[in-house]
């Protein structure tokens, strides 16, 4: 598997060991992941790289404004829309998983309940479904 | 006085002195008249025969002149003195015999025996009132002073002895005694007796003599009055007794801090202690009489008066820590308020109300949860690191661990696992306790539920080697339900009943609707709940001893959390159980389902 075939995970975490553990477990299952700890960073990135194939997503971030603020710009970017996200978060309240949701985000996890290869296990299922339905 | 009638007759015969010489003539009398008859006899057959018959004349003259002299001196003078004597003694008499009646009739008048004692001879003379009195024919008798102590009661005698003892000294006189005599039926009479020494001329007593008077009646009387009496007594120190206890009542409720009122059953105030007073603001005058809705604020929930009302209509007490009260000066507190209907058989008499002011504590348990809240919340992110971290160790990504290294990461995670199901469970509750868990109904398969919760417990069923049985016939296909609260219902349920059933046990789930209410049930043979715990087990962090013992691993949250999902939802939950014999747990739900309640988070 080369490089260039590696699908670029943008990471959006601020908890240093946890983000960490992400990246590590992200190239792990050979990806390419981008850890940015704010949601400029994160828009940044995404610019920088003429968008990415998958959003991990943190509902508290450093800096102003929160995973939901991020989404809404992704959502209304054209060129991004389609990127799956995938909020992982431990604290978002009932009223944002909803917000989220009807954001159409892909899924939302609490991160203590969920092992981190489930939520990668559901990553690469759900793009293996997007190669399916492009093809 | 008593002396009356004897000395008034012994006056009369004093001033009617026998005639002087009355006597002699009396007995010169016959002999003069015999003498005189026997002369005339010898002068008129033996005189003429004899030479002196020539003075047989002149002799019967002058005997005939002798006799003659000696009558006139008997028929003119003696004869008068005596009849004037035999009058008077016969009027000393009458008068004394008549005045003596009227003592008599006295006696038997007033029911009084008369009795004599004569000491020398030991003789006893009993009036016929007196025998009467002793249930013996009404004669006068003369009894021996024995007869008297063989008939006193046994517990008098020895008074009565003594009594008279000292009286025939002189010690006591006159005397009084009261005591019992046996009556000829073998009955008791109670007897007054009042009597005096007779002394003669020396000083030294002779006889006795007195009244007695049958008093059993007044005794009867006076032994209903004395027991009246003590009862009386008895009473009046119940009620002194009893007016201490309400004294140390009222004090104890006047000084209580919390705030206390009594209301009649038709809801008017009729007491209000002091912290009642400084709690409402109220003054006594200005809340007797009238009704606690004074204190009602529109912050109430209406449903809290409804289950009030309820319960204590169906006398039953009344407990709430949901009810805000308006002050006098219109500011609100939330209050706990106990209320207790006093009940006589069916009736109400009045209602008992406690009140406190727990806005504080309210605030304070508040503020608790949400720390608790918000230190679960902060729990789980470094939880996350360690499960994740440990989880990419036991994944070879990294390289393979030695088998010990490999079993030490397992407990590692696992006992982060354990963590991490513990702080779900607080933040669950502390949703619950600050009322903020939302619930999200939609129709769901209560049968998928629970089945794919028994499909998660698989393992552990298999190695426990338990049966399953499922009874979902009587199911509805869907229900109103948030699927996350339903799913825990079912979760703690079933893995309590994996956990706390012996290997090989038995286990049985059903669902199905009864009447206007879904019913579930989860039963199971196993270790059971001690019944001296089973009153504790929908309380936060309870855990039975006996399977304490068996599981560390439980939280004690599992149960109340269910409740509160139940109850929350107009359910009902209750359970039986038995010590090694199994438990079974029973939950209904409305069949309309659960209702939709907005929250900051749902229970996970």
């Amino acid at each position: 598997m080369t490089e260039s075939k590696q699908k670029k995970v943008l990471v959006l975490e601020d908890e240093r060991q946890l983000a960490m553990a992400v990246r590590d477990a992200l190239v792990e299952r050979n990806f390419q992941p981008i850890v940015v700890q704010t949601i400029t960073d994160g828009l940044t990135q995404l610019e920088s790289l003429g968008g990415v194939d998958v959003i991990w997503l943190d509902h508290y971030l450093l800096g102003t404004g929160s995973g939901l603020d991020f989404v809404v710009k992704v959502k209304n970017n054209p060129k991004w829309q389609q990127i799956p996200i995938f909020v992982v978060s431990n604290t978002a309240s009932d009223g944002n998983v909803r917000a989220y949701i009807q954001l159409g985000v892909n899924s939302y996890y609490t991160k203590a309940d969920y092992n981190i290869m489930q939520i990668i296990d559901d990553i690469e299922y759900s793009l293996q479904n997007e190669v399916g339905e492009i093809n | 006085m008593e002396q009356e009638p004897l000395q008034s007759g012994k006056r009369i015969l004093r001033d009617a002195a026998v005639p002087r010489g009355g006597r002699l003539l009396l007995v010169l009398l016959p002999i003069v008249l015999i003498s005189g008859i026997v002369s005339i006899g010898w002068l008129l057959f033996v005189l003429p025969t004899t030479s002196l018959s020539t003075y047989l004349v002149p002799v019967i003259v002058g005997a005939l002149a002798v006799e003659s002299l000696l009558v006139a001196l008997l028929v003119f003078i003696v004869f008068p003195g005596y009849i004037k004597f035999v009058t008077l003694a016969s009027g000393a008499i009458t008068q004394t015999a008549g005045k003596s009646e009227r003592y008599v009739h006295a006696l038997t008048g007033s029911a009084l025996g008369y009795w004599e004692y004569d000491v020398q001879r030991g003789e006893l003379f009993l009036s016929g009132s007196m025998m009467s009195m002793l249930g013996y024919p009404d004669r006068d008798k003369v009894e021996s002073i024995d007869f008297w102590w063989q008939n006193t009661h046994s517990e008098d005698v020895e008074g009565l002895k003594r009594t008279i003892e000292y009286n025939l000294d002189k010690r006591a006189e006159p005397y009084s005694i009261t005591y019992r005599m046996r009556r000829s039926n073998g009955e008791y009479v109670w007897i007054e007796a009042k009597g005096k020494a007779i002394l003669d001329q020396s000083g030294s007593p002779t006889m006795m003599s007195g009244v007695s008077q049958d008093i059993t009646n007044v005794m009867r009387v006076q032994e209903v009055l004395e027991s009246r009496t003590l009862e009386l007594e008895e009473a009046t120190n119940k009620i002194e007794q009893e007016v201490q206890n309400v004294r140390k009542f009222q004090k104890a409720v006047d000084s209580s801090t919390e705030a206390v009122s009594i209301t009649t059953p038709d809801g008017a105030i009729v007491y209000v202690n002091p912290a009642w007073m400084t709690l409402n603001g109220y003054s006594e005058a200005e809340v007797l009489g009238r009704n606690h809705r004074i204190l009602k604020s529109e912050d109430t929930k209406s449903d809290v008066y409804v289950a009030l009302w309820e319960k204590i209509n169906s006398g039953y007490p009344f407990h709430t820590e949901d009810i805000i009260n308006k002050r006098k000066d219109a500011s609100i507190y939330q209050a706990e308020l106990s209320i207790a209907p006093i009940q006589e058989g069916n009736q109400t008499l009045f209602y008992v109300s406690l009140c406190q002011d727990i806005t504080l504590r309210k605030e304070v348990d508040r503020a608790k949860t949400e720390f608790v809240s918000l230190a679960s919340h902060q729990l789980r992110t470094p939880l996350s690191a360690i499960r994740w971290y440990s989880e990419m160790l036991l994944s070879k990504y990294v390289g393979e661990l030695n088998d010990k290294q490999r079993q030490y990461v397992k407990e590692i995670y696992a006992g982060n696992l354990r963590m991490v199901e513990l702080v779900n469970a607080l933040l669950n509750v502390s949703r619950i306790d600050l009322g903020t868990f939302a619930v999200e109904p939609e129709p769901v398969s209560l049968v998928e539920i629970c089945e794919s919760v028994i499909l998660e417990l698989t393992p552990q069923i298999i190695e426990r080697k338990q049966t399953v049985e499922k009874i979902f016939t009587g199911a509805p296909a869907t229900f109103k339900a948030d699927p996350k609260l339903i799913r825990i219902v079912f979760q703690n349920f079933l893995s309590n009943s994996v956990k706390y059933t012996q290997p090989e046990g038995h286990i049985i789930a059903e669902i199905r609707t009864i009447e206007e209410n879904l019913y579930i049930r989860v039963s199971d043979n196993g270790y059971g709940i001690p019944k001296h715990q089973q009153p504790k087990i929908f309380e936060k962090l309870f855990r039975a001893d006996n399977v304490r013992q068996k599981d560390t691993e439980g939280t004690g949250l599992g149960m109340y959390i269910v409740k509160a999902i139940v109850e929350s939802s107009g359910g009902k939950i209750w359970f039986e159980s038995d010590e090694n014999k199994g438990t079974t747990f029973h939950v209904t739900l409305p069949l309309v389902g659960m209702s939709k309640k907005s929250g900051m988070r749902g229970l996970n």
